[in-house]
């Protein structure tokens, strides 16, 4: 090649790197990138390390082909959405970006030599790893509850899967004027206003199918996300009277008031301060034992505790409290170099257990891997997330946020984050769109 | 029912609120003479009045602050021609125009307008300078299919409606100058492949029945901002 026309072509190299795509720094020797957990979290993370630079070899092992989304999956319950519609497929992200699956169980890591190991007997090296596992239920952590007892009989439905369907099957089978007990988790735990959005849902389902049925929800906390509005939403949708201690800044007259109701509504929270914390259940009369005293249910669902999924800790990277410690800057685990923790299993401070958050940490730790991988500085993260939640299938509320490392933390910035509770009806119709309508974008945007 | 509205809907009655063709009556497509009368009754905009309602209805949030348009997603709207803007809400109520999933959410917020309201706001757009201009570009590979048509397809010049600068013609033909490329190649399929059918007697449909794909990419940059 003549000196000149190299020239040339660096120049249009360069104008390419600056303008349409990024110019590989990985050209010769491609790095290899597994990731483990193909949820919400490890699908972004393997999409945005091939949009950064589609040289990096990705790899995803996860164990189902096919993945349940638990976001919106308590939509099932009402039949608001089916089963079928939970599904979600990797063929895109093979297909589109070129990254590699690999349908196993990963079992143990060495991080000296960065191997990792499946049950299926395979070994797969490493440059850098991402491990997004999401949770596991601690079932026994509840006297008279266990994993069998919430396949069969008191379903949790928190992991998406048969517990979903047995639940929905409870629910619509439910006597006339049944009781629906649900027991909330303790902090911190995955999707905070997920409790209270799915017995909202009921309740408003009971309205029409079951309209003389209860919905009772069980809490060890005195407070929750985004509570006032979702408080309120109950107020005005299902006869719920608002705890004076939340009525600040409620509307009490014009357009669509808060209303203190003379009879008490379907649905109500027992919060920890009135003895809402669970004791005990008995799984044969379906019955909860708090420090209230005892409720019996026609229907039971326990959202047990819980903590990272359980091979972040068959990989060593939980620490007491059964959460992934991580350097804030590139998610990468204080316990292992080379291995970065995103989503629900990681210690992320002021960010909610949520699908939001573990794609924007996707992002973050997709990018700093990247620049790891090339020698760079890492840069400084920006985190956001937004919590949809229906209070109605057309009420509509949100939490809105944006985080920056602040000594070290995830912090969150200071502004406005909810649905005004002076919200006019039409806002709150458009807050249900949304929370319809990023359920669809989200979905690509983590998977295709 | 078109496969298309079918599979709006299956996957919109997620949206729990009955849609434009499912358990009611088909809207009455448009006649010149139904338009007509639909026009002159449109009430007085008040511009001051949509602009709080362009808040309050959280228009902003996709169409930009003063309509500019934020993204590729969303039309800019701003400096668009008020009848334009006022048809296109009745059509979105009234449920003639569901082109594709974007137009559930101005289904569902049409619905919550009166006519005064959507008045108010095509006013406030209307106030609002047009985002660019399209003038004579000669040379350009569709200059020709603007300014003269084309006859052998029975192409009328877009111009002739559209206006000489893309700014708008008479009454509710729309203003494309300065619009989002995306959006126009969407619109212009959309009437192409049968999916949009909110015009008279199909007025623009026709002469986009006979465009390649290739002459829309082309007319959508024309007109682009
Ligand atoms: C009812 C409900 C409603 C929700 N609603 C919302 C919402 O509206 N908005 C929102 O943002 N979030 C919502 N969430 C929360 C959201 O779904 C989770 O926060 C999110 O899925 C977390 O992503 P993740 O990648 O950490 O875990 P997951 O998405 O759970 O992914 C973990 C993946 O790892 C795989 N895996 C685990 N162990 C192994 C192993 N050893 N080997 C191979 N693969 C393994 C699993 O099979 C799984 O596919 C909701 C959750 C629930 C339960």
């Amino acid at each position: 090649m003549q000196r000149r026309d190299f020239l040339k072509a660096l120049g249009a190299g360069a104008m390419l790197a600056s303008g349409l795509s990024i110019k590989s720094v990985f050209a010769n020797a491609a790095p290899h990138v597994v990731i483990v957990g193909g949820g919400v979290g490890g699908a972004t993370a393997a999409k945005y390390l091939k949009l950064a630079d589609p040289n990096i070899r990705v790899t995803v092992i996860e164990k189902n082909p096919v993945y349940l989304r638990p976001y919106g999956s308590s939509e099932v319950l009402n039949d608001h959405i089916g089963m079928d519609d939970l599904e979600v497929r990797y063929d895109r992200l093979r297909d589109r970006y070129g990254i590699e699956f690999l349908f196993d169980m990963v079992t143990g890591v060495d991080p000296h030599r960065r191997t990792v190991r499946t049950a299926g007997g395979a070994t797969l090296g490493y440059d850098r790893m991402i491990v997004s596992p999401g949770i596991q239920l601690l079932y026994e952590r509840i006297e008279g509850y266990s994993a069998s007892v919430a396949e069969s009989r008191i379903p949790s439905a928190w992991i998406p899967g048969t517990q979903t369907r047995l639940l929905r099957d409870q629910l619509h089978a439910m006597r006339p004027g049944g009781t629906f007990v649900i027991v909330a988790p303790p902090n911190p735990y995955r999707c905070p206003p997920g409790p209270y959005e799915r017995g909202a849902l009921m309740a408003e389902w009971f309205k029409v199918h079951n309209p003389t049925a209860k919905v009772i929800i069980l809490d060890a906390k005195d407070s929750f996300v985004p509570g006032p509005s979702m408080l309120l939403g109950w107020n005005r949708l299902y006869g719920y009277n608002v705890p004076e201690r939340f009525q600040e800044g409620m509307p009490t007259e014009g357009e669509w008031p808060m209303k203190i109701h003379d009879a008490p509504g379907m649905l109500d929270w027992v919060a920890g301060r009135d003895g809402g914390r669970v004791l005990s259940v008995d799984p044969a009369s379906l019955s909860v034992e708090t420090e209230a005293g005892r409720f019996k249910a026609d229907v039971l669902n326990i959202v047990p505790p819980m903590v990272a999924g359980r091979v972040a800790f068959e990989l060593d990277l939980v620490d007491g409290r059964g959460y992934c410690p991580i350097d804030r800057r590139t998610h990468e685990s204080t316990r292992h170099p080379g291995i970065h923790v995103i989503g629900d299993a990681c210690v992320a401070d002021a960010m909610p257990k949520s699908g939001f958050s573990a794609n924007t940490q996707a992002k973050v730790a997709a990018r700093a891997v990247v620049d790891l991988l090339a020698g760079r500085d890492t840069q400084a993260p920006l985190w956001e997330n937004t919590c949809y939640a229906l209070a109605g299938t057309e009420y509509g509320l949100y939490v809105a946020d944006i985080f920056r490392l602040v000594d070290g933390r995830i912090t969150r910035m200071e502004g406005p984050r909810f649905l005004p509770l002076d919200a006019s009806r039409a806002q709150i119709r458009i807050g249900a769109l949304y929370q319809q309508n990023w359920m669809r974008t989200f979905t690509e945007d983590c998977f295709a | 029912m078109s496969k298309h509205l079918l599979l709006f809907l299956l996957l919109f009655v997620l949206g729990g609120q009955a849609l434009a063709g499912q358990g009611e009556a088909p809207a009455e497509t448009w006649t010149p003479v139904r338009l007509h009368a639909a026009l002159a009754a449109m009430p007085e905009g008040d511009a001051e009045r949509g602009a709080r309602l362009h808040d309050a209805l959280f228009c902003a949030s996709c169409h930009g602050e003063r309509g500019e348009s934020l993204s590729r997603h969303w039309p800019a709207l701003s400096g668009q021609r008020a009848p334009y803007t006022y048809k296109m809400l009745l059509d979105y109520r009234d449920g003639l125009r569901h082109e594709d999933a974007r137009a559930e959410m101005m289904v569902v917020l049409a619905r919550m307008m009166s006519e005064q309201d959507m008045a108010d706001v095509a006013a406030f757009y209307a106030a609002q300078p047009l985002p660019g201009s399209a003038p004579l570009k000669k040379g350009h590979p569709v200059n020709d299919l603007v300014r003269r048509g084309d006859p052998q397809r029975l192409i009328t010049p877009c111009a002739s409606c559209h206006g000489v600068e893309g700014q708008g013609g008479r009454n509710e033909t729309p203003s494309l100058a300065g619009q989002r490329p995306e959006y126009l190649v969407r619109t212009l399929k959309a009437f192409r492949d049968n999916t949009r059918h909110n015009d008279v007697h199909q007025g623009m449909a026709q002469f986009a029945w006979d465009l390649s794909d290739e002459e829309i990419r082309a007319l959508a940059e024309y007109y682009a901002r």
